[in-house]
């Protein structure tokens, strides 16, 4: 080599250019090494297990996209470790403390490295963000909730570099991780344990955590939890510098490290204050009204004789509303479509976790929330929530909006005081339908007539029932899937298993479970029946316009609650399911029939027939 | 104009005396450091390359004082060392431990720095073997991975440490010619326990014992030590202080003339066995 290149080489440069080399080359072998790979793709999977079941919500979601990269941020304060504590492990310092550039140097570029980490948290935020726009996400991420998730990887990594600094031993990476993991379990467990209690300030303290999910045991909306996401990130910020100042502090002159403790302090400090300050009282008042009065609120629009109303964020998801109920109400003769439906979006009713909303608030929306499920809406009102599916799930909220427009077309009960009998209509039911039923359901179900009313009614036998099954099953593509899914997963009739070398059969009862294809306020009304289920499964199979004619043809036939099933199988081209006792009779002689199958199912229910 | 200069250098440790008042000096060209286990070699050569600081004493290295900071830092921008007991990343390649003290060399300028790595990997004879892991290097390998970065930069003052240990004789033949080229521009201090590499590459010896300088002088004054007291004798002589067979079947004994006798002349071996008595030929032994 000539002289003129070694003296290039030999050039003077400050410590800056060192530790920007040193840092270039330490934060590509962090990107680089397996253990982060690891904690990318643990990271994407949570984000996937937290997300993809519905559809997504930006500022819920931006919750999910910090929390998700926990994980991201235990790999890198590993890494960290394992280059900060490298050489003190592998020996190498004494060749390296003969080189210009110090041990403080060295740590200095370490802790700069990390801006590598931090760089690969925000490409798999990334990734978070495009699979959400994948599904057209509703309302707006919020700044400081989606730092928080990188900044909690510096965090970490500093506390990796300080640990393998001062401690260089290869395991202590993974136990610090330990720690943190317990520390943050530790810290948010009174999210769940001050649920509803409308602490103050006891219920911040899950704010001293590095990631506060809006809740662990319920889907709660974030329109309801003020979160002060940006003293949280204050928080994190300050602790990040003074962890990377501890890092610095074993091998620098410390009293030029002092700035940097006090600064990394009081934000630390400052954002515990902040944090920990409860919500104001104006606050909490707009977010009472929010729910109490969401019509206050709500952006409303009409389509095909339907009212949607939305919160101004969700107002997109009424197309996705819209679809399931115009397929349905396409399959409905026209003079029999139900007018003056509602589909109002509606605040949760569970408020476990950090909500902020006053009690009288609370008391109000539950009493609004018993009047409009027991005893009836003004006008025939869809509930919908602050969430909707995503994938095969969105079959199941479709479904559920479907079949609340069959249901009212077909005329079913639309809340519990309908189930209240009159004597003539308990008449009725006695002589005209309750004799359809096989013997022994029929006499469970008197004994919730002699009662004068009932909990639940249920579809078995009726024709309307599988009408508003196939109505409901056909309305979108995605309805149909479900439909033919949850058939295929619960069969028809009885049932096989097989137990320590004994095969039994069993029948679970004619109760479709139907939770949750079918949302509040359906849930406590009306049970469908398994016969209807799988004969609208199998309608699936037909042209729609074949069954719809024959439905058209014999609408007023199937509004009658006393026309059975089997009165139209003939016109929709079905053959009847065997009965349960002939598919008991067909089972092979080593086959033990658990008790109660021929008694009409091991599940007793007191449903009388829907009327 | 001597390059190193120590002056009644002690070092201590608790209550070990490593250098009990060592002086010496080293000027262009390569010095080699000769001395038994325990003699003090590698805590002179750590204090040389600043990686320790002594307890008294004073030290000049190419004409600075590292007890200074902005000295020290001046010293190890002009400084190659080579520890006795080099650690490794295992993981890294070659070329990446070799590139990652360029770095701590202050070598930023990206190409000119792969440049120079390669210059050293090739001047020591592992071009072929720089992408391939450390962990997959023989010993012989690593210790010129060593070498490799010591010679980074060109330093005005190389110190190494036992360079030529593990290294088979066809490697020790090219450390030779590399060194001796090296030598002809700069100061090289290396320690080593092979006599035949201090006569071969060596213009000049210091021979330590006990934290002290026994001798410091040339390989042939080092010889010289024992002119007079090697024979050469077909009988092992039993008042030798040492006698071993040769090669040639005949037995070279230091100490008193023994009967029928030849007296030959020294190695620099026979004076440093000479030089350090009892201790150095039990240690020989």
């Amino acid at each position: 080599m000539s002289v003129v290149a070694l003296d290039r080489i030999a050039v003077r440069v400050p410590g800056r250019a060192v530790a920007v080399q040193l840092a270039r080359r330490e934060g590509l072998r962090m990107v680089r090494h397996p253990i982060l790979w690891v904690g990318t793709l643990l990271s994407l999977a949570l984000f996937g297990l937290l997300t993809w079941r519905s559809a997504p919500v930006l500022h819920r979601d931006d919750v999910n996209v910090a929390g998700a990269l926990l994980p991201f941020a235990a790999a890198t304060l590993i890494v960290a470790n394992l280059a900060a504590s490298r050489s003190a492990r592998n020996g190498t310092d004494e060749l390296y403390d003969t080189a210009p550039a110090s041990r403080a140097l060295r740590t200095l570029s370490q802790l700069l490295a990390l801006a590598f980490p931090v760089g690969a948290s925000l490409m798999v935020a990334g990734v978070m963000f495009v699979y959400m726009f994948l599904d057209a996400p509703v309302g707006t991420a919020r700044f400081a909730e989606l730092a928080a998730g990188p900044v909690s990887v510096a965090l970490l990594g500093a506390a990796g570099v300080a640990v393998g600094k001062w401690k260089p031993h290869a395991a202590l990476g993974p136990m610090t991780v330990v720690v943190i993991t317990a520390l943050e379990i530790l810290l948010i467990q009174p999210v769940i344990e001050l649920a509803g209690t409308n602490a103050e300030v006891t219920q911040r303290i899950p704010w001293f955590a590095l990631w506060v999910p809006l809740s662990l045991t319920s889907e709660v909306p974030s329109e309801i939890v003020i979160r002060p996401g940006g003293w949280h990130l204050l928080y994190l910020i300050g602790l990040a510098v003074v962890v990377a100042a501890v890092g610095l502090a074993r091998d620098s002159y410390r009293a030029r490290l002092v700035p940097l403790v006090v600064a990394g302090a009081a934000g630390a400090v400052l954002g515990s204050i902040g944090q920990l300050t409860p919500a104001s009282p104006t606050q909490r008042a707009a977010l009472a009204s929010l729910m109490v009065n969401p019509e206050h609120h709500q952006v409303c629009e009409e389509r095909l004789g339907v009212t949607y109303c939305a919160y101004p964020a969700y107002a997109p998801w009424i197309d996705r509303w819209a679809a399931p109920i115009e397929g349905a109400l396409a399959r409905i003769p026209p003079e029999s479509r139900p007018q003056g439906l509602v589909v109002r979006q509606r605040l949760g009713s569970y408020f476990e976790g950090p909500v902020d909303i006053p009690h009288s608030a609370i008391r109000q929306f539950e009493r609004d929330h018993r009047r409009v499920t027991r005893l009836g809406a003004p006008t025939p009102t869809f509930w919908t929530g602050m969430s909707w599916g995503r994938g095969e799930t969105e079959g199941e909220y479709e479904f559920g909006l479907a079949l609340w427009v069959a249901m009212e077309a077909v005329e079913l009960p639309s809340n519990r005081r309908e189930l209240v009998l009159t004597d003539a209509e308990a008449e009725v039911v006695r002589e005209e339908m309750l004799q359809a039923l096989p013997a022994k359901q029929r006499v469970r179900a008197e004994k919730g007539l002699r009662r004068g009313h009932s909990y639940y009614c249920t579809t078995l036998g009726q024709a309307r029932g599988l009408a508003a099954l196939w109505i409901a099953a056909q309305a979108t593509p995605e309805t149909r899937g479900t439909v033919r899914r949850v058939a295929s997963d619960t069969p028809y009739g009885v049932n096989l298993y097989e137990h320590e070398r004994q095969r039994f059969a069993y029948y679970g009862g004619s109760f479709m479970p139907l939770y949750p294809l079918a949302p509040p306020p359906m849930w406590d009304r009306v049970q469908f029946a398994d016969t209807e289920f799988h004969y609208a499964a199998s309608l699936l199979a037909r042209p729609d316009n074949e069954v719809a004619a024959v439905f058209a043809q014999r609408w007023g036939d199937v509004l009658q609650p006393t026309t059975s099933t089997a009165h139209i199988l003939d016109d929709l081209a079905l053959a009847p399911h065997p009965t349960i006792e002939e598919q008991v009779a067909a089972l092979p002689d080593d086959v033990k029939v658990e008790q109660g199958t021929l008694r009409g199912g091991t599940t007793i229910s007191d449903s009388i027939p829907c009327f | 104009m001597s390059n190193v200069t120590v002056e009644r250098v002690v070092k201590r440790f608790g209550s070990t005396r490593a250098l009990n008042g060592v002086s010496v000096e080293a000027g262009s060209g390569i010095t080699g450091l000769l001395g038994p286990n325990g003699a003090g070699k590698t805590t002179l050569l750590r204090i040389l390359a600043t990686v320790m600081a002594p307890t008294a004493g004073e030290v000049a290295i190419l004409g600075r004082n590292p007890a200074s900071p902005r000295d020290r830092l001046e010293i190890r921008r002009r400084l190659g060392y080579m520890p006795q007991e080099p650690g490794f990343h295992r993981n890294f390649t070659a070329f990446e431990f070799v590139d990652y003290v360029a770095i701590l060399k202050e070598m930023t300028n990206r190409r000119a720095r792969h440049a120079e790595v390669k210059r050293v990997m090739h001047s020591v004879g592992l071009r072929d073997v720089e992408d391939r892991r450390i962990k997959a290097l023989s010993g012989g390998m690593r210790r010129r991975v060593a070498l490799a970065q010591a010679l980074l930069g060109a330093p005005e003052l190389l110190i190494l440490d036992e360079p030529t240990a593990g290294l088979d004789p066809k490697q020790r033949l090219r450390f030779r010619e590399t060194m001796s080229h090296l030598g002809e521009d700069r100061s090289i201090l290396l320690s080593t326990h092979q006599t035949e590499d201090v006569a071969a590459l060596c213009p000049r010896v210091i021979v330590m014992n006990h934290g002290t300088a026994l001798f410091s002088g040339t390989p042939s004054e080092l010889a010289d030590v024992a002119r007079g007291s090697v024979w050469l004798s077909a009988e092992r002589a039993a008042e030798a202080h040492l006698s071993y067979r040769t090669g040639e079947g005949r037995y070279r004994n230091i100490g008193p003339a023994p009967a029928n006798a030849e007296l030959v002349d020294p190695t620099v071996e026979d004076g440093y066995l000479v030089l350090l008595g009892d201790e150095a030929i039990v240690e020989a032994a």
